[in-house]
């Protein structure tokens, strides 16, 4: 699905560089790679959203160079990429219903349908009762559950997940943990980069460790 | 979740965005209504600093038009004594000297009967007012000023001439004028045209920047920045329209005001109603370049925003 080949990333502060950093994400896997603060765990997330471009080096999505692709191809690939940050990305002036939707409505799909995933993922997330709540009054456990519920609905081929639980409780971790599983089980491929501390709860995930810059099996 | 989990049809369903003009018409209302203070003031403050060029612009389309109508002319007024058979031979003289466009013999009760008419004069004055004969030439507006001077000259010598009055002076100022007009008027259209550039780069940032964390979402979610920025380029077609229209009716109102200043001050009376013509070739030409130099400042503004959408979406933060 996604591979790194030999990718290095040198950043101008010279804070987050990757070294020739091989990775391969088969599809339906679930990736977990841990690191230290500045071990380039973010580069390695950007470089695999195509946001980051390599100094040397390929990523390849289904054997195809990401720049080597042009414009359509590459939103296609986005379309179907789930991007999880370390904030949750929102839009403010739409409620939680709204904000979660829209990936649907952006992909050309039906109302009918759209209500029904839309509703699904609420549930799914525990925000039924604040679907018509605008963003701004929510924490940042209830926005970023919303991040999730977006990813539900589109039922990405590829997640690309920062560290989406560095302001999360143990409780929303798990939860956190739980999605993805949902979201393998669908046969999503999923990258996530994390600190060292919680990794011990991952199961059936390939584990890797990112260290300035290079990667360590 | 089971169910989610079943639905596997849809994993790889990912259809045009059509959903995106939906957001793109409502983003642009958002947009509209949030920034309704700039909406309103933005254009209006472009067409307000762009009086000074219409001003210059009407004026100078003025002046040639009082260029094209109004010939080079003689009027030549005759000694008491003078016949009228004296009178024509003396026209006739000075038609041998220079091509002339028309000579009119004016005598003195058609000259007194035209002033009273101008001046609104009872028949009373009308009758008291007692006018030389006289002989009005006029010339081509291509006749040579040096020729009419010595004509002009030549005329004054006579000993049937009282008195010779010529618009040569006149004419020859405003054949002058022309390329210190043509040079204001270049001058005024290249600052108002930066103006316009600056004006469209200024008003889209500033409109744009609160809206660059929510366009570098939908970055995220698979959008192209120039779909994204849609809203805002139709907002910086919308303003520029406005601007147009503006301009194109501001224009008229000015040419009005101007021509009857101007026929006041040299004539003071009115002489004839000023005419509003459709805005000839030469203004859409201007208006256009003005609008033109405005999308340019858009175009820039719009080129900034999507650095700063992709710079945005790569934050984690």
């Amino acid at each position: 699905m996604l591979r790194y080949d030999n990718v290095t990333v040198t950043n101008s502060n010279g804070f987050g560089n990757l070294k020739n950093v091989s990775l391969e994400l088969p599809s339906g896997s679930l990736t977990v790679v841990i690191g230290s603060s500045g071990a380039g765990k973010s580069s390695l997330i950007d470089v695999g959203a195509g946001l980051k471009k390599c100094n040397s080096g390929r990523l390849l999505v289904e054997n195809k160079d990401i720049s080597q692709m042009n414009s359509k191809s590459y939103f296609s690939f986005l379309k179907a990429t789930a991007i999880l940050k370390k904030k949750p990305r929102l839009i403010e002036r739409f409620n939680v219903y709204e904000n979660i939707r829209l990936p649907l409505l952006l992909q050309g799909h039906r109302a009918k349908y759209i209500r029904l995933e839309t509703t699904k993922a609420l549930e799914y997330v525990g925000l039924r009762h604040k679907e018509l709540s605008p963003i701004k009054g929510l924490n940042t456990s209830q926005k970023m559950r919303i991040n999730l519920a977006q990813c539900l609905v589109r039922k990405p081929r590829l997640l690309l997940a920062n560290d989406p639980t560095f302001n999360l409780s143990s409780d929303d971790f798990d939860n956190f943990r739980e999605f993805l599983y949902t979201l393998k089980d669908i046969g999503t491929t999923i990258l996530v980069v994390m600190d060292s501390s919680r990794v011990g709860k991952f199961k059936n995930a390939k584990i890797k460790t990112l260290w300035r810059g290079e990667l360590i099996p | 979740m089971a169910e989610l989990n079943q639905d596997k049809n849809t994993f790889r369903s990912h259809k045009n965005p059509s959903g995106n003009l939906g957001y793109c018409w409502s983003t642009f209302l958002h947009l509209l209504r949030v920034n309704w203070g700039f909406s309103i003031l933005g254009p209006t403050f472009m067409i307000y600093c762009s009086l000074p060029f219409l001003l210059i612009l009407a004026a100078f389309l003025y002046s040639d038009h009082i260029k094209e109508h109004q010939r080079p002319e003689i009027t030549v007024f005759l000694a008491e004594k003078v016949s009228p058979d004296k009178a024509a031979l003396l026209a006739k003289m000075a038609a041998a000297v220079s091509v002339t466009y028309q000579i009119t013999i004016i005598e003195p009760k058609t000259a007194a009967k035209k002033v009273a008419k101008t001046l609104n004069l009872s028949a009373d004055l009308q009758e008291a007012i007692k006018f030389p004969r006289t002989i009005q030439i006029i010339f081509p507006n291509d006749a040579d000023p040096l020729v009419l001077e010595e004509l002009a000259q030549l005329l004054a010598a006579d000993s049937r001439v009282t008195g010779v009055y010529s618009t040569i002076e006149t004419h020859k100022l405003l054949q002058r004028t022309r390329c210190h007009w043509v040079l204001i008027l270049s001058i005024g259209l290249c600052f108002t045209g930066v103006i316009s550039l600056l004006f469209g780069y200024f008003l889209i940032t500033i409109i744009g920047r609160p809206h660059i964390s929510e366009m570098s979402t939908m970055f995220l979610l698979g959008v192209p920045s120039l779909e994204s920025s849609r809203p805002l380029q139709i907002l910086g077609l919308v303003f520029g329209a406005v601007y147009l229209l503006g301009c194109l009716v501001v224009y008229p109102a000015l040419v009005r005001g101007m021509t009857i200043s101007v026929d006041w001050f040299f004539y003071f009376h009115r002489l004839n109603e000023p005419k509003l013509d459709l805005p000839s070739m030469k203004i859409l030409i201007s208006l256009a370049f003005m609008v033109v130099m405005y999308l340019v400042g858009v175009l820039f503004a719009i080129r900034k925003i999507h650095v700063s959408i992709m710079k945005s979406a790569s934050e984690n933060e």
